[in-house]
């Protein structure tokens, strides 16, 4: 498994850039927008201040001696303090100012015509121009002024206010980005567990009702899948057959052998015997690992209900001894084996402790943790020395050569078990005698997916 | 006792019926799994020997067939296939015994005799013992208290068979039937004599004779 730390992930990738495009829009978006506001407002207030200085112009009224300022044609604006709204009349060495000023005054403008920004009493901020108008034979410098701070204030809290919705629009875009990618990758989730069932072995393909991204993918998979069941059926059929084929002509010359001719010279019938025993061992023990996939995971599974009473059936009925034998079995234990290969193990481990058990024999099948226990048990005489019991799982060593068989049954079963990674122990056992403890990996197993977070 | 070895291996057919024969079993040996299908209806087996890869049919098959027809012929099955899962299919189809190939003749021979012996309900032991007489299957001789009582191939195969029935009535045809295969000549007098030479060794009233009926064996009632 890649630790998820340094694993590129998707959901990231995506996150980052959605997160990255939303926050560059949305800043392009407030910089348009500010853009736009300042040239509006600009022109707004330029047409506003030119408007006004025609009005201011137009409450100039000619008087009986000199002009003078008809307040009620001005805009009540005018006369309220410090209102945002002035302005500076100026002719000859006159100079009207509106009340609003109060006690200040006017930055002095020196070309007229153009727009000039510039501190206004308080805060205020005022774009003022400065214009000359001939009236009744005489120059009139009008100079109008006019607060823009409130528009200003007014759009930053806009913009303020469209930041924050941005910031929320973007947190929600990630959420429900997340939310549908997980939704999205489910199927890989779904495939990634059966793939562990596979292994396991409770299960043969994968379900290809996936989404139509996936299901090629699905579909190659489980091509790949059967390609390599079959690949494996015919190697191990190549060997067993191979196997097979020597085993008739071994069995003629077992029975070759004991004819007089060779009995009357003992030293040629040794011999000869010995040889016979070491193919047919051989051939045993290649047989008895080829037996089944070791691991592949793609045979059929060991059902500790179904297939456990089947061995302890056939070895009653073949040793014909009554032996109470007890199964201690976990409910559904369906171990991932291939069925064929527990069976040789249990089969040449459950044959020996027959052989050997006074009376009783008991078997357990127990999962534990990441790994299953199967412990075989009886009150034989067991095997006290520490060191012998290592030699039993020797190759082609025979500890019970009195009694039938090839005692070949331990190291079989060592050699199945370590073919699935497992481990295979004897000990002293509570009944009294021998003791088989394997331990085998749930390897595969329905470990949790990586894809759901 | 008479035995039907079902094998295709000529050369381990030859080997075994050459074995089997000096062990005082009347052998008749098929190749075909066909012939083999019908052969335990037609004559009277004690025993029987069958290997699994047969040319027509499968030896499963055919143990399936006999045990469907409820036949109770012990069946040892001797086969290369000796997996624990094949072993367990053979049992399951109704094998008595599950012989893997390669075997050494004397587990063989060891094995047929448990089975038979197991059959008439007898115990596994060395001897076997009926009526107060001992009988040595391996050195084909009768043990008695003071010494050894050798028998010819014939009488050890009638002794053997009269064992396995005590207190029955055997007719000669009958006797004749188990204790002869096919190929032999069936001379019922050869029976006669084989009874008459037990009873010089062993005894007059070993063998009782009901007339129009046949034998039966009574062994040594003191």
């Amino acid at each position: 498994m890649i630790p998820r730390g340094r694993a590129a992930s998707l959901k990231r990738q995506l996150a980052v850039a959605t997160a990255v495009v939303l926050a560059v829009l949305g800043v392009l978006l407030a910089g348009g927008a500010s853009l736009l506001f300042e040239r509006i407002q600009g022109r707004v207030m330029e047409a506003r201040i030119d408007a006004d200085a025609e009005r201011v112009l137009a409450a100039v009224r000619r008087g009986p001696e000199a002009p003078y300022l008809d307040q009620a044609r001005l805009d009540a604006a005018y006369s309220r303090p410090l209102s945002g709204q002035y302005f500076v009349i100026r002719f000859g060495d006159t100079q009207w100012r509106s009340r609003s000023l109060w006690d200040s005054e006017l930055p002095t403008v020196a070309a007229t015509g153009t727009f000039v920004h510039a501190p206004g009493p308080g805060d205020q901020q005022l774009l003022l121009r400065t214009r000359e108008f001939r009236r009744f034979g005489q120059s009139f410098a009008i100079t109008v002024a006019s607060d823009y701070g409130p528009l200003v204030r007014e759009f930053r809290r806009g913009l303020y206010t469209f930041t924050i919705l941005w910031a929320v629009a973007l947190a929600a875009t990630l959420v429900a980005l997340n939310v549908w990618l997980g939704r999205a990758l489910r199927p890989l989730a779904v495939a990634r567990r059966q793939v562990a069932e596979i292994q396991s072995g409770t299960r043969q393909n994968l379900d290809d009702d996936a989404p139509l991204e996936l299901a090629p993918l699905i579909r190659q998979i489980n091509a790949l899948l059967s390609e390599t069941r079959h690949a494996l059926s015919r190697s191990r059929h190549a060997m067993a057959n191979l196997g097979h084929a020597l085993k008739t002509p071994l069995a003629v010359l077992y029975n070759l052998i004991e004819r007089d001719d060779i009995r009357r010279n003992a030293e040629l019938h040794g011999a000869l015997l010995a040889q016979l025993e070491q193919l047919s061992q051989r051939i045993g023990r290649e047989l008895g690992q080829s037996q089944g996939g070791a691991a592949s995971g793609v045979g059929e599974p060991f059902v500790a209900s179904r297939d456990l009473p089947a061995v302890i059936d056939a070895l009653r009925r073949a040793h014909r001894r009554d032996l109470a034998v007890e199964l201690v079995l976990d409910e559904d234990a369906t171990l991932p084996v291939e069925r064929v290969d527990l069976l040789e193990v249990l089969g040449n481990l459950l044959d020996n402790a027959w052989k050997w058990a006074a009376s009783r024999i008991q078997v357990s099948v127990a999962g534990q943790g990441a790994q299953w226990f199967i412990q075989v048990d009886d009150d034989g005489p067991g095997i006290a020395d520490p060191a012998q019991r290592q030699q039993a799982l020797l190759r082609g060593y025979r500890l019970d050569e009195s009694v039938a068989g090839q005692g070949l049954g331990l190291a079989i079963a060592a050699d199945i078990v370590a073919a699935y990674r497992g481990d295979l122990a004897l000990d002293h056992s509570a009944l009294g005698g021998l003791s088989v403890r394997i331990s085998l990996p749930r390897q595969g197993g329905l470990a949790k997916s990586d894809f759901a977070s | 006792m008479r035995l039907l070895l079902v094998e295709d291996s000529v050369a381990l057919a030859d080997e075994l019926l050459l074995r089997l024969r000096a062990e005082g079993y009347a052998c008749d040996w098929l190749v075909d799994g066909r012939d083999a299908l019908r052969a335990p209806f037609d004559e009277s087996y004690d025993i029987a020997v069958l290997d699994l890869g047969l040319p027509g049919v499968n030896g499963l098959d055919i143990l399936r067939e006999w045990r469907t027809a409820e036949l109770a012929l012990p069946v040892l099955v001797l086969t290369a296939r000796n997996g624990w899962s094949e072993r367990i299919e053979g049992l399951e189809a109704g094998a008595d015994d599950y012989l893997g190939k390669p075997f050494h003749p004397d587990e063989l021979v060891l094995r047929l005799r448990a089975l038979i012996r197991r059959s008439h309900g007898s115990e596994a032991a060395p001897l076997l013992r009926v009526n107060g007489l001992a009988l040595d299957e391996a050195r084909q001789c009768v043990r008695a208290e003071d010494g050894e009582v050798p028998l010819t191939g014939g009488e050890f195969a009638l002794l053997r068979y009269f064992m396995l029935h005590p207190g029955r009535v055997l007719s000669r045809w009958q006797l004749a039937e188990h204790l002869y295969d096919l190929e032999s000549e069936r001379n019922s007098n050869v029976i006669e004599v084989h009874v008459s030479h037990l009873r010089d060794k062993l005894g007059k009233d070993i063998i009782a004779t009901r007339r129009g009926q046949g034998y039966v064996f009574c062994g040594l009632s003191e």
